[in-house]
Order: structure tokens, then sequence, then C-alpha cells
């Protein structure tokens, strides 16, 4: 009962941010300076008919909202647009029928390109990310265990030593060092031009393509895990229940366990949602150095080009998934410590 | 009153049981300096002392469960024909709860937050094979808590759904899980209310009658000593000050720490007597005075207490005070094999 109640605010009030999210994501791209037709395509033979046709054909004639063109509060309550011939109702309209727009750029559905790299950017990040969790954590309970010894402090510098890398040098250090060494691909997602056998074998050279960046990736983010995991973790095991669980001769792997993990988790599932949230807005950096065609990528390429509605329809899938990974770290919480629900 | 069970078998005998704790750059800290003491079934043994002068270090030590830092220099602890500094942490971990079981002084976080407490007392119960069947632990889990004054309901709540008093009754339950043979209660009460004060120490002394519990009482509260102990060690910086029973320290104590102990504590039947408190703090564990630790502080004290400490003197049967005004009855010192036991018998 109450369960369902906290499951229900939290899902409320998700929706309800996404709305906003929404809202401020449209009118921040009426508000930027310009117009999307001409700053998009920069030309100045243009003639004012080819514009007007732009502008039409990206719905950028409509006004932005009723009795509010271009924002402009002069005009406000100027005209009778009718309220279904709006730029805002047809955005909205066209979103929930999943109508992200056209881009500027390439004139494809932007709906289709960002899932292209949206998938490209999940394959990379969420390798790494699920291997940097594993790791880290791994690492982190290890050192907490082991604190003060070798082992710990070992681990310690080289999280330490990982967390301050900086992430686009480390790249190109494991560029040089793989590709010399191991023959590994030095960037894209696929050998160009390759032709495979069987589904396998295009699988196998899209991993190999992967080896590279997901090692830098994990790296980066395994030092981060494991220094949260061992401190929360030395937390807990100072906590006073902890020596109640020793006390009733539970043996030192059934306290990790039992007693210490599950309310060390809190702090990393936070970090580790916040992380996955922002890990749609790709790894541009790693992106960039390893010429992965992600979303981190198209984003810069983006903002270069000035292609509006790729970079509105990007926005909102990041703002999306931060949201979400929110939701789904509330929702963990309620599950690992059930005074969350309470409060 | 209840009679004192003096023949009682020994559970748990102590000899000169010592701790330090090691502190980076500095000497050690004696914490626990030769602590003997003896408790016998069915004997509710109190230990009383100023805040910081070691008793719930004693107390994780009988446990093993000193901090890192906290080193058991020498000393024997006798359990069921054992040493428990002998065992090897595997067998010390058979013996923690099933043999002795342990309330905390900090009632409020001893449970674990994300567990249900029903759960965490079966815990317990599985852990040390107790019993087996699910269905049975489940029924000693409700047996348990109704024990204690709790619901079955309350079994599948968690702990911040409780009350204080709550939280440390369920302690209690879970100490008693396996049935143990002694509970150490380290001011099971210090955290509540005087109310509710009350009603644990009013369930601890029925336990004590229905289950013939041995309990370690640790306390500040003469008043609760009086109440639940039959005998009592009055520790002063990490030593033994005095060690008898509980009439004996009530009425004729020997050493001037327990005296002033008294005087601290308000005697209700006579009501205008001025309350005293002793003068002075007890002593840091790294700037011990020489000598006798509680010389600085000791009304009585002359020059020999601040060069020379006394040992535990033998005043009369099962009577010990360690000072240098003590006239013992005859020289038994902590070493002699026979301290503080049958030879002395009146
Ligand atoms: N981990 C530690 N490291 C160093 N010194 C310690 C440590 N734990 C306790 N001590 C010291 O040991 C002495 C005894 O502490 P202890 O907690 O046993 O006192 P106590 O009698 O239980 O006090 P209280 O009545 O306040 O609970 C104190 O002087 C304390 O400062
Ligand atoms: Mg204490």
């Amino acid at each position: 009962m109450r369960q369902s109640r906290y499951l229900l605010k939290k899902i409320g009030w998700a929706l309800l941010t996404v709305l906003i999210v929404i809202l401020l994501n449209f009118f921040l791209f009426r508000i930027l300076p310009g117009d999307p037709a001409r700053a998009g395509i920069r030309d100045p033979r243009l003639t004012q008919d080819a514009v007007a046709a732009i502008r039409e054909r990206f719905g950028l004639d409509k006004p932005v909202i009723n009795c509010f063109e271009s924002l402009n509060p002069v005009k406000f309550g100027s005209c009778g647009v009718n309220p279904l011939d709006t730029q805002l109702f047809i955005y909205v309209g066209n979103l929930l029928q999943g109508e992200l727009g056209i881009s500027y750029h390439t004139n494809r559905p932007v709906l289709d390109m960002l899932k292209e790299q949206l998938w490209n950017t999940v394959l990379l990040i969420g390798a790494a990310q699920i291997l940097a969790i594993f790791f880290g954590m791994g690492l982190g309970i290890l050192a907490a265990w082991r604190a003060r010894t070798t082992i710990d402090y070992t681990a310690l510098l080289a999280s330490l030593t990982f967390w301050s890398l900086p992430t686009f040098w480390l790249g190109i250090i494991l560029l040089f060092w793989g590709s010399n060494q191991f023959g590994l691909p030095t960037g894209g997602k696929a050998t160009p031009g390759g032709n495979f056998a069987t589904v396998w074998q295009e699988w196998a050279d899209v991993g190999r393509h992967l080896l590279l960046p997901t090692l830098t990736y994990t790296i980066v983010f395994l030092g981060e895990y494991m220094l949260i995991m061992r401190s929360t973790l030395l937390d807990v095991l100072s906590e006073d229940y902890i020596l109640t669980a020793k006390a009733k001769g539970l043996r030192t792997v059934q306290i990790l366990k039992d007693h210490a993990l599950q309310n060390a988790m809190l702090p990393m599932v936070t970090i580790i949602a916040l992380n996955l949230g922002f890990t749609v807005a790709g790894a541009i950096q790693i992106e960039t150095v390893f010429s992965w065609p992600g979303l981190g990528g198209a984003i810069f390429e983006a903002v270069g080009r000035k292609d509006y509605p790729m970079l509105q329809g990007a926005f909102l899938l990041i703002a999306v998934s931060v949201i979400f990974a929110n939701l789904i770290a509330d929702l963990l919480y309620s599950y690992l410590d059930p005074r969350v629900q309470a409060g | 009153m209840r009679t004192i069970k003096r023949d009682a078998p020994i559970l748990l005998e102590v000899n000169n049981l010592s701790t330090d704790f090691l502190v980076a750059g500095q000497e050690p800290a004696h914490a626990l300096v030769d602590i003997n003491f003896r408790l016998r079934e069915g004997e509710v043994l109190g230990i009383v002392g100023e805040s910081g002068c070691g008793k719930t270090t004693l107390m994780l030590s009988l446990m093993r469960l000193l901090p890192a830092n906290g080193r058991i220099t020498s000393g024997q602890i006798n359990f069921m024909n054992n040493d428990l500094l002998d065992l090897s942490e595997r067998e010390m971990g058979d013996v923690r709860w099933k043999n002795i079981a342990m309330i905390f002084q900090g009632a409020m976080n001893a449970l674990n937050p994300v567990h249900t407490v029903g759960r965490q007392i079966a815990e317990a119960i599985i852990q040390h094979n107790y019993i087996t069947d699910k269905k049975a632990v489940t029924d000693r889990v409700v047996e348990l808590l109704e024990l204690v004054g709790i619901g079955a309901e309350r079994k599948d709540q968690y702990p911040h759904q409780y009350s204080g008093g709550m939280r440390q009754r369920a302690m209690i339950a879970m100490a008693l899980a396996c049935n143990p043979q002694v509970v150490i209660a380290d001011e099971p009460t210090t955290a509540l209310d005087v109310m509710i004060q009350a009603q644990i120490l009013e369930l601890l002394g029925t336990l004590r009658d229905k289950l013939g519990l041995s309990i370690l009482f640790v306390t500040h509260d003469l008043g609760v000593v009086a109440e639940m102990c039959d005998t009592v060690l009055v520790m002063y910086g990490g030593v033994t000050a005095e060690y008898a029973n509980v009439d004996t320290i009530f009425n004729a104590p020997q050493h001037p720490y327990t005296q002033e102990l008294l005087r601290a504590f308000p005697d209700l039947t006579k009501p205008m007597e001025k309350l005293i408190s002793i003068p002075g703090y007890p002593p840091r564990l790294n700037a011990l005075p020489a000598g006798c630790r509680f010389a600085p502080r000791c009304p009585h004290a002359f020059g020999r207490c601040h060069v020379e400490a006394p040992p535990l003197h033998g005043v009369q049967d099962r009577h010990f005070a360690s000072c240098h005004l003590v006239e013992p009855e005859s020289n038994i010192s902590p070493e002699t094999p026979e301290f503080p036991g049958k030879s002395n018998e009146l």
C-alpha cells in the first residue's frame, strides 16, 4: 500500500518533469538567436521564395504558440490564430506520435538518426559501465575489507590515478598502444568495406572496435566507483549494527554480504544512476578520439551545423534518460532502504 | 532481595585480564589491568564506574570484539573448560551469541535498519543451528518477541518502525535467541527515558528469575545495582577498585572510590542530605598517575599512594579492594591461583 503510493508519487513527479523539459526544450530552440532556416542553410544565394519554402517544410512559418508569435510580448493577443495550427501544438502532437522532426543537415528523420547513434552509444558505454561497476565495486569491497593494508593502499592509489587521468589523453595512449601492440582498429565501429561471411564475424569485428574505447571508459569510471564503494563501506563497517553482527557470531563474508553491502549501496546507486543518465549524452571525448559513431559525436557535430531539430531531439533524449535513471534510482532506494518510504 | 546462589558452579572465570589500546605515535594505553572476577550460574554481576573506566572495553575483551587497535595482552577467560583466548576465530564465532550474548550500549543503532527485526533475530538462531526447521525458527522468533512484550505481528517491521524502548526489547529478545548461558548488558538503558528504563530493567529482572540467566550488567546507576545485582565489580581507570557482593558494597565499602560513589548517589531515605559529586576527573589513559590511579582524587591519599600502586587485597571472604588503607585479612594477591576462590570462602 505504502509501497505503491510511493511508486505512483515518484512516477508522477518524473512525468511532470518530462513535461516541463519538453516545454523548456521547445522554447529554448525558439528563443535562440537567428532564424533556424537561415542559420541552418547558410547560403546567400537562396531566394526569398526558397527560404519561405524551407520554412514551410520545417513548419517554421507557423506561429510559435497562439497569440504569442515569435515570443514577442508586444504582439501578445494581437493575432487570431487557430491554436491547433501553432508550432507548439504541432511539436507536442508529433512527439506523441514519436515524431522528432527532420534534420536540417541530413534531411532524415531525427528519430532514425538518434536511434542509430543511441544504440552505438549504449553499446559502448553500457559495456564499459557494467565492467566499471563490477570491478570498481569489487575493488572497493576488497580495499574496505582489507582496510589499511598493502592491498588497500595499492587499490587506493590505482583508483586515484585512474580517476584523475584526463579521458582523452588516456584514450590516445591506449589507442597508440592497442593498435601498435595488438593491431586493434584505430577508430570507427566496423571495418570499412568489411565483408563478413556470418553475423558472428560481423559482431566480432564490432567487438574488436569496441575494445579500446570500452577499456578507456572502464578505467575512467572504475576509479570513481572504487573510491565511493570503499569509503561508504568503511563507514558502514564502523556502524553499531556491524558490531552486533560480529557478536552474533557471523563470519566476515556473511557480515559483508548480509549487513554491509546493501547499506553501502545507496550512494553507489545514486552515482551509477547519474552516470547512466548522462551516459546517453555520450562520452564526447572518447567518441571523438575513437571516431565512434555515437550520440556524443553527433551532438558535437550538430552544434557546429546548427542542426536545431537534431539537437532538440538529442536534448530531449538526454533529459528523459536522466529523469528515467533517477526514477530507477528512487525506486531502488525504497527497495534497499525501508526508511526511504517512511520519509 | 533474592538469595545469592553462593555455591552455584562457576561459569565464567576471568583471571588477570589486561587490555591495551595501540595509538599511533604513543605508548600503548593500558585500558584494563589485571581484572579478575568470577561469574556463577544465575548470578548477576554489576560492573560500575565512571565513564571511561573501561567497562565496555572489558565486555568487548570477553567477546574478543575489541576495535582493531585493541589488544588483550595477558590473562585468561575461562568459560566451560576453555580459555576463550586460546580459541580460533572460527571457534570463538561459535561461542558468540550461542553461549555469550551481548546487549549493546548504543541501542538505537544496534539493529540493522535495512532488515526486519524478525529476520535479524532469526539470523542468530539459524547461524548457530539452534533450530533448523524454518517454521520452527519463525515460531521461536514469535516466542522471543512475546517474551519481551512485542506482538508477533511486529516481527516483519523494520527497526525504524519501533520506538527506542521496543528496539532495546528486541535486542534483548535477540540476545536470548539461542538460550545463552551468559548475557552481557552494557548500559542497556542509557539512551532511554526514565519510564522505559524502568520497563527494561523490570523485564531483565523477570528474565533473570524466569530463565536463571547469568548476567554481566554494566551500569552507572547504583540504584540499578542494588536492585539487579548479586555481586559488584567497581572499576576505576581500568583497574579493579573493589569487588564484593552487593550488600558489602553498599554497607561496608572499603575502597575510598566506592565510598565516594555511594556518597554521590542520592539516598532517598534521607532527602535533606546534600548531593556530593566526586571532585576531579578520572585519569586519562595516556596520562596515568604514578602509584594508585585514584590517588589524585582520593580524600584519604597519603605519600605511599602516589608512588606505589596498591595490589588487590582480600578484605574478607569474597571481598577485595585495591587500596593501601585496606587492612588485608590475609595477603591474597591476584596471582594466587585460588583467588578469589574456594580456600577463601567462609
Ligand atoms: N579504540 C580505542 N582506542 C584508544 N582508546 C580507546 C579506544 N576505545 C576506548 N578507549 C579508551 O579506553 C578507555 C575505556 O573506554 P570504555 O569505552 O571501555 O569506557 P566505559 O567505562 O565503557 O565508559 P562509558 O561509561 O562512557 O561507556 C577510555 O579512556 C577510552 O578513551
Ligand atoms: Mg561503555
